[in-house]
């Protein structure tokens, strides 16, 4: 994930981030510290320290745990990805007062059952936004849309989609693929198709 | 002296000591002696760590004969400094050696980061078969040399001959950017 990051990738578009780990992964937490260190000291700008946040969430299902209680701990997951995409998730901080929305405005993810969640959950609250402005009778007046979430697949798979990218092929609104033989899936007729992007991760 | 090494490396998820065990095989030492491979280093895991002390218990009571400098270690969770010592340098200390991995994604990325020669070399005892299909497509794109366990020696040759036209697979290009920028002035 932080080589994708790595390939130019502007901050000063993506001026706020949000890294989501897995609970007990303190490898990516310690990576992703890293990387905003050496992202603080290109920059050399007091402002752009500290504009990042490093949230834990509890897997969807732990190595070994029982599929009986796993859709309780998928409940979980998928409920504190909802606090983190509202903000009020214990791990972050009040964003800066230049931010206007609570929400992220774009979601990347590569990953496991977690990234599965999280994409879920920001469809789910634009439903919910959706529904409200349908029903305040501002349907009609366009909106900045936030929360876009953007999946690029594994770079591990060339001819078939990972469990996670069969769930998100018709779900999430970017459908990334680093294999060409992957280009142009759709979970079915008339469909979004998977784009091809290239080695993101080299 | 010139360094010419040869890494080896079985990742940290599953044990692979039979990957162990050819390259501690008197002829795939044979090989590397052939063509000038001065060192070789192995990340053997905890499953290789056996089959590593037994050749080195065998090495010191001097049964074994060869002018290769060999080392080995468990793990180490950043193997770039290794792939460094692979690469040639410009004050030809070092002279470009290969890798020879596990097909884990891990590995050949920072392998291929790294831009020297890798032979890739599938565990047939885990039933992962999308690892087998991004060997074959890397092989088939020349980035990397597939490796059969009862043939390992022939690899040195094949990956030499690669590091000959260096200039091929190290492309040295940038990632790309991802293409998302439409999403963030997406209206509805």
């Amino acid at each position: 994930m932080l080589a994708i990051l790595e390939n130019n990738f502007d901050y000063s578009i993506y001026t706020y981030r949000t890294y989501v780990v897995s609970s007990g992964d303190d490898l990516s937490t310690q990576k992703a510290v890293e990387f905003e260190d050496t992202i603080a000291q290109q920059k050399d700008s007091k402002e752009l320290t500290e504009n990042y946040a490093i949230v834990t969430i509890p897997r969807a299902r732990r190595v070994h745990q029982s599929y009986l209680t796993a859709p309780f701990s998928t409940l979980h997951c998928f409920w504190t990805c909802l606090l983190v995409l509202l903000g009020r998730h214990p791990n972050q901080r009040p964003l800066p007062t230049q931010y206007t929305s609570k929400h992220p405005d774009i979601i990347i993810s590569n990953g496991p059952a977690v990234a599965v969640c999280m994409i879920l959950a920001a469809k789910f609250i634009r439903f919910f936004i959706y529904c409200f402005r349908w029903a305040s009778g501002r349907g009609s007046k366009p909106e900045i849309s936030r929360l876009r979430t953007v999946y690029v697949e594994s770079w591990a798979r060339v001819r078939t989609l990972s469990v996670s990218g069969r769930i998100l092929l018709p779900i999430a609104d970017k459908f990334l693929v680093q294999w060409l033989p992957l280009a142009g899936r759709r979970a079915w007729w008339g469909m979004k198709e998977s784009e091809y992007c290239g080695w993101v991760v080299l | 002296m010139v360094v010419k090494l040869c890494l080896v490396t079985v990742g940290a998820t599953a044990p692979f000591e039979k990957l162990v065990q050819a390259v501690l095989h008197e002829s795939f030492l044979a090989e590397l002696e052939k063509h000038k491979f001065t060192r070789l280093l192995i990340q053997h895991g905890k499953g290789g760590q056996q089959v590593f002390d037994a050749y080195r218990a065998e090495y010191e009571s001097g049964n074994i004969d060869h002018g290769i400098e060999i080392g080995g270690f468990d793990l180490r969770p950043n193997m770039i400094p290794y792939l460094r010592m692979v690469r040639d340098d410009p004050g030809d200390f070092q002279e470009l050696g290969m890798v020879i991995s596990h097909a884990g994604t891990g590995s050949i990325l920072d392998a291929l980061r790294a831009g020297v020669p890798l032979v890739v070399v599938p565990n047939p005892d885990l039933a992962d078969n999308h690892q087998q299909e991004l060997a074959d497509q890397l092989a088939g794109l020349g980035y990397a040399i597939i490796g059969k366990l009862d043939d390992i020696p022939s690899t040195v040759g094949q990956a030499v001959k690669q590091g000959e036209r260096a200039p091929f697979f190290r492309h040295g290009q940038k990632g790309r950017e991802i293409p998302m920028g439409d999403e963030l002035s997406w209206v509805d």
